[in-house]
């Protein structure tokens, strides 16, 4: 499998989305069983998120001039820890449904999973299996 | 059956309709705000009576689901007015981390 780590930025094509877009994830980390935790990137904040305090002090912005791969400047929306199996991931990646974009920066990386350490919106599970 | 059993061991039945815990929940797996959201529902819904828990809880989205299925969020979000655009903004996450699953 192509390696992915903490920090690892992918890409996908949705068909399911209302439009089907592409968008972007990264891993942020990875159980003791071999489950995988992201984020979704996304190039605007909707309007729910917006207007919910917690979930919106959890949108960290990232530059396009730091990742050049995105088309805009954009929002790990931080709010929303997604869960994928190793092996479904790997498929993904042998058959270039998903492919590595990029890695995020350390300094982005570290701020990302402080604030995520500090949100009352993950359990103590995620934070010791996914955040640690 | 044995998961009916493991309810009863930690909320036997005090009479037909109330229960009380043995045992302290295992909050580990719980965030603060998933408490909170908890604890909030309890609260307002806690209080009603079981006709107007029934007149709450069975409305568009109950009614546009067939017996016994899932409810789609949806349906729940459409029940409380949202519109196609707001649906398709807050469940495209929600979509997008099925479609990859």
């Amino acid at each position: 499998m192509k390696e992915i780590c903490r920090g690892t930025i992918l890409h996908r094509l949705f068909q399911t989305t209302i439009p089907p877009k592409p968008k972007f994830f990264i891993v942020v980390g990875e159980s003791e069983t071999h489950v995988v935790g992201y984020f979704f990137i996304n190039s605007k904040i909707n309007g729910f998120v917006q207007r919910n305090k917690a979930l919106f002090e959890m949108q960290m912005p990232i530059k396009r001039a730091d990742y050049p791969f995105l088309r805009y400047d954009s929002f790990v929306g931080a709010h929303e820890l997604n869960k994928i199996d190793n092996s479904a991931l790997s498929s993904e990646l042998s058959t270039g449904e998903t492919t590595i974009k990029g890695c995020m920066k350390f300094e982005d990386m570290d701020r990302l999973l402080e604030a995520a350490r500090a949100s009352d919106l993950f359990s103590q599970y995620e934070k010791d299996t996914y955040f640690r | 059956m044995a998961s009916d059993r493991g309810v009863e061991k930690n909320v036997p039945n005090q009479n037909r309709y109330n229960v009380e815990p043995l045992q302290d929940a295992n909050l580990y797996f719980l965030s603060k705000t998933d408490i909170q959201e908890l604890d909030a529902s309890l609260t307002k819904y806690g209080i009603l009576s079981w006709n107007e828990i029934i007149e709450r809880s069975h409305a568009y989205a109950w009614s546009s689901t067939p017996l016994n299925d899932r409810m789609p969020v949806e349906a729940i979000m459409r029940e409380n007015g949202a519109d196609d655009q707001f649906i398709a903004e807050v469940t495209e996450s929600i979509r997008a981390a099925k479609e990859l699953n």
